[in-house]
């Protein structure tokens, strides 16, 4: 094989410049400690790379937003104790009333006291974070609450309906409140925003623990005890009077199997009642019938039972109200302190001493609010610990496919290093070599 | 005793001629394209009865080592990896402007695009998060914008490239034209034709790099050169090319300027760049535009069907009926007042104020719409689409050049000036020379002895 100078020299060209550019791209890895920065590095890690990336950058979101969200809601617990604060000095001040020296100064003077309690109540109402007003509803930004000058009554200005926060690839908490939730002990957003859908239902509910309820009702502890209760009747039978006077015909009629559970009586009922425009849903324990769009009729139930034995022994407290759209939603807040108000003025002891008890109610009312923000509050310190640590891990798989390995590349790169220095001093001498230098 | 001084004169001559030879070769030794020459000589005799009486030495021709065979393969690869190393440019040049250090590409864009639209959902009211809506959603339309131009400009940059390389392989096929003419001639006047023929291979060289070129040769040292079958060169007739742009239907190709018959050129710089022109990237930008299209409409379909916090009015958000789908721009309503934007589901049986729409907006992230995948995903595979090529190119070129440099090596063998070859030639020569002086010499000696016996 003839080897010229030109092969020596382009072989020797050909590998400085390979160990060059190895060097070249070792240096970049060390210097910038990424091995993986353009797809063409490593076209699959690379896209592993940037997916991975994605899904941090999704978890920092969330992480941010319950953030956000925590701190409205700890807002909303602060407002929250106000108003329980205000509601016990208000049922304080009207235990004053009841039980004190009866002198027309001094129901005055706790009348004037409610009055003003009832202002800071109202501005406890209207907390607002940077997002908005708290118990405002949805995207609402206007003061949801405000006392009419006339009449001192406190209307609801706000939207219904929470604004909810994906907080997670699948979960959404709420972070405002519809505040008429908090004002009245039974709001139903259902009714208040459609009034034409009448229900009646049947009690008790589930939420009684130990079986006797106050109200005398039959109560259950589980939905098994339902389940095995409603399996003692035979032939079930819904008797309700529609909104045009009529009875359904046939008769509504349900026999209650051993292993039915008390969903497969309802979707049985309704595949009945569809026809007729009402409907019958079971929720929280409690069985309610409904009808939508009833104009100024009313639906009632009239018995629900076999063989003259009903299923509860309540009477059914049919919704009776007319399209007014006026419907029983409990206690309301500043009602009572207005019907207070108007009871310390006219001195009527007796009223007042009746209106304890719903203080009280009111006040384990919102109670329960704060511990339902409380257990959410828990819930997102849960995620936000659970975000943080696929933080971590995908933060460390992410590491592992594009950040450089000093050893190993420290290593490479002197290894290239000896095969450069290697390669530049054989070819100087190879170079020299020559038959000039013996002429 | 005449003959005795002829035949050393000859020796002479042969010995300088090669001394020449010797040294042209080392001057030449860098030269690109020169094949090494030898002296071929031929020794010289009479018939004197039935012996042959030695005449002396002539040189016959000065021969150039060069395999003609190899030479075309070496032309063969430099086809082959001129071709990949222009894509892998193109390549490279793209995965610059497609995926950045900093990861602020295209995926993070529409990721964090949507994000501010959960943002907004959960928020509906603050004015700060329409804000960033708007600002993320400009960045994401420059992105889109940015990534158009950089296809079209290279796009433009190849049309100009494959004008002036046309014009580069006209000249050269005029330049072997000529020499062809010039190799004839000089062929029949018996001259060398050595400078010649390295001129030529050094044209071919180059030649071979820029498209495909298959070489023929005769005896007389003359090439005709044909692409596909179809002649450009034949003899000293050369048929030139040009470019013929359709811009209509933005494709460019070469044609033989008479006749205008088409030529495919699909290996080379120009087959490489034509390929990247009519096919390559515009299967890149079908794909951007095919991309931003369905996600920016699906934003908007959403965005129609809520309202913003001024009015009823449904807008959209991002204008998408202009004609030229290399410019996005955010509908004018919105960037005038950010209350525009549409957040809010009016049908919904949730109360007015409601993130419905920004939600479901925010959602798309997750839905997979463009061949299965989601967006994010979709705009990862998309800017990596370079660098993949890249990754699988850069592979290949390193095979060809090796096997170029192999063939390159083969070729010094046979044409290359060996430096140690060339001086022990020198000193073999120079001895030859030496050798025939010397029985000059002796020659000499022996007229004056004659002639003192005279004298």
């Amino acid at each position: 094989m003839r080897i010229t100078q030109q092969t020596i020299f382009d072989g020797f060209m050909k590998h400085i410049n390979e160990n060059r550019a190895e060097m070249h791209d070792l240096q970049q890895d060390i210097a910038s400690g990424k091995k993986i920065t353009k797809a063409s590095d490593d076209p699959l890690k690379f896209k592993k790379a940037r997916l991975l990336e994605n899904q941090i950058r999704e978890q920092e979101v969330y992480q941010d937003r319950i953030g956000a969200a925590k701190n409205t809601l700890d807002l909303a617990e602060q407002s929250l104790q106000e108003i329980v604060n205000g509601l016990i000095e208000i049922k304080s001040n009207v235990t004053r009333a009841v039980n004190g020296t009866h002198d027309s100064a001094s129901f005055t003077a706790i009348k004037q006291e409610l009055e003003s309690l009832k202002e800071e109540l109202v501005s406890s109402f209207n907390a607002k974070d940077i997002n908005g007003y708290i118990f405002g509803g949805a995207g609402s930004d206007s003061l949801p609450f405000s006392i009419d000058a006339d009449t001192g009554s406190v209307t609801f200005n706000g939207s219904n309906d929470a604004l909810s926060l994906k907080v997670d690839s699948n979960l959404s908490i709420d972070v405002t409140q519809d505040g008429n939730f908090v004002r009245t002990t039974n709001y139903d957003d259902d009714l208040a925003s459609n009034p034409s859908s009448y229900r009646s239902y049947l009690t008790p509910t589930l939420l009684d623990d130990q079986g006797n309820t106050a109200t005398g009702d039959t109560a259950f502890t589980s939905l098994e005890a339902v389940d095995n209760y409603l399996e003692g009747f035979d032939n079930l039978e819904l008797d309700i009077t529609l909104p045009d006077g009529t009875n359904p015909n046939p008769a509504l009629m349900y026999n209650y199997a051993n292993n039915d559970t008390v969903n497969d009586m309802i979707s049985a009922f309704n595949t009945q009642l569809d026809p007729l425009g009402v409907n019958m849903t079971f929720e929280n324990g409690t069985v309610f019938v409904k009808s939508q769009n009833m104009g100024t009729s009313q639906l009632s139930v009239n018995r629900f039972g076999d063989n003259g034995s009903n299923v509860f022994t309540t009477n059914f407290p049919a919704f009776t109200q007319q399209a007014s759209g006026e419907v029983d939603q409990g206690i309301d807040l500043f009602d009572s302190i207005d019907e207070a108000i108007v009871n310390l003025e006219s001195q009527n002891v007796d009223a007042l001493s009746g209106q304890i008890d719903q203080f009280d109610e009111l006040i384990s009312h919102v109670t329960t609010h704060i511990t339902e923000i409380g257990l959410t509050n828990n819930r997102l310190n849960f995620l936000e610990e659970k975000h943080e640590n696929s933080k971590i891990l995908l933060n460390a798989e992410l590491s592992g496919w594009v950040d450089t390995d000093y050893a190993e590349t420290v290593s490479k790169l002197q290894r290239t290093e000896i095969a450069f220095q290697s390669a530049m001093t054989i070819h100087t001498k190879m170079f020299n070599q020559s038959l000039i230098e013996y002429l | 005793m005449r003959t005795l001084l002829e035949i050393t004169k000859s020796g002479m001559d042969v010995a300088q001629r090669g001394l020449e030879t010797t040294s042209n070769n080392i001057a030449n030794v860098n030269t690109e394209g020169y094949a090494r020459q030898r002296l071929v000589t031929n020794s010289l005799f009479s018939r004197n009865g039935q012996f042959f009486d030695g005449l002396g030495v002539r040189v016959t021709d000065v021969q150039q080592l060069r395999d003609f065979r190899l030479n075309n393969l070496i032309y063969e690869k430099n086809q082959e990896l001129s071709f990949l190393n222009v894509k892998s440019n193109t390549y490279s040049q793209l995965e610059t402007s497609f995926t950045t250090e900093s990861g602020n590409d295209l995926d993070s864009r529409i990721s964090t695009f949507l994000n501010t639209f959960g943002d907004l959902a959960a928020n509906p009211v603050s004015l700060d998060i329409r804000r960033k809506v708007v600002s993320d959603a400009e960045q994401l339309i420059d992105t889109f914008n940015n990534l158009h131009t950089s296809i079209s400009s290279q796009k433009n940059m190849i049309a100009e490239d494959v004008e002036s390389l046309v014009g580069v392989v006209n000249q050269q096929l005029n330049d072997i034209a000529s020499l062809n003419a010039q190799i004839k001639q000089s062929y029949v006047n018996k001259r060398s034709t050595n400078g010649l023929i390295d001129q030529q291979a050094l044209k071919i060289n180059e030649l071979s790099k820029l498209m495909n070129l298959d070489v023929h040769r005769n005896e007389e040292g003359q090439v005709d050169l044909t692409i596909k079958g179809i002649s450009v060169l034949a003899g000293t007739k050369v048929h030139e090319l040009y470019l013929a742009n359709d811009t209509s239907s933005d494709v460019i190709n070469v044609r033989l300027t008479q006749g205008g018959q088409g030529v495919d050129l699909d290996t080379g710089e120009l087959g490489a760049f034509i390929e990247l022109h009519n096919t390559d990237l515009p299967k890149l930008e079908a794909d951007l535009n095919d991309f931003s299209t369905q996600i920016l409409e699906r934003v908007n379909n959403l965005h129609t069907s809520g309202v913003g916090r001024n009015d009823d009015i449904r807008r959209s958000f991002f204008e998408l009926d202009g004609t030229n789908p290399n410019k996005l721009i955010i509908n004018q309503d919105i960037l005038s007042d950010i209350r525009n934007i549409a957040a809010e589901d009016p049908n919904s049986s949730n109360a007015s104020g409601n993130g419905i729409i920004a939600q479901q907006i925010a959602d798309l992230k997750d839905v997979e719409f463009l061949k299965g995948y989601k967006p994010t995903e979709f705009a990862i595979q998309f800017i990596s689409e370079p660098g993949t090529k890249l990754h699988a190119l850069e592979s290949n070129v390193e095979l060809r050049s090796s096997e170029l440099d192999l063939l390159k090596n083969q070729d010094q063998q046979v044409s290359g000036v060996n430096m140690d070859e060339e001086l022990s030639k020198m000193i073999q020569y120079q001895q030859g020379y030496q050798g025939a002086a010397k029985i000059m010499q002796s020659a000499q000696l022996m007229y004056q002895s004659l002639m003192s016996i005279l004298g």
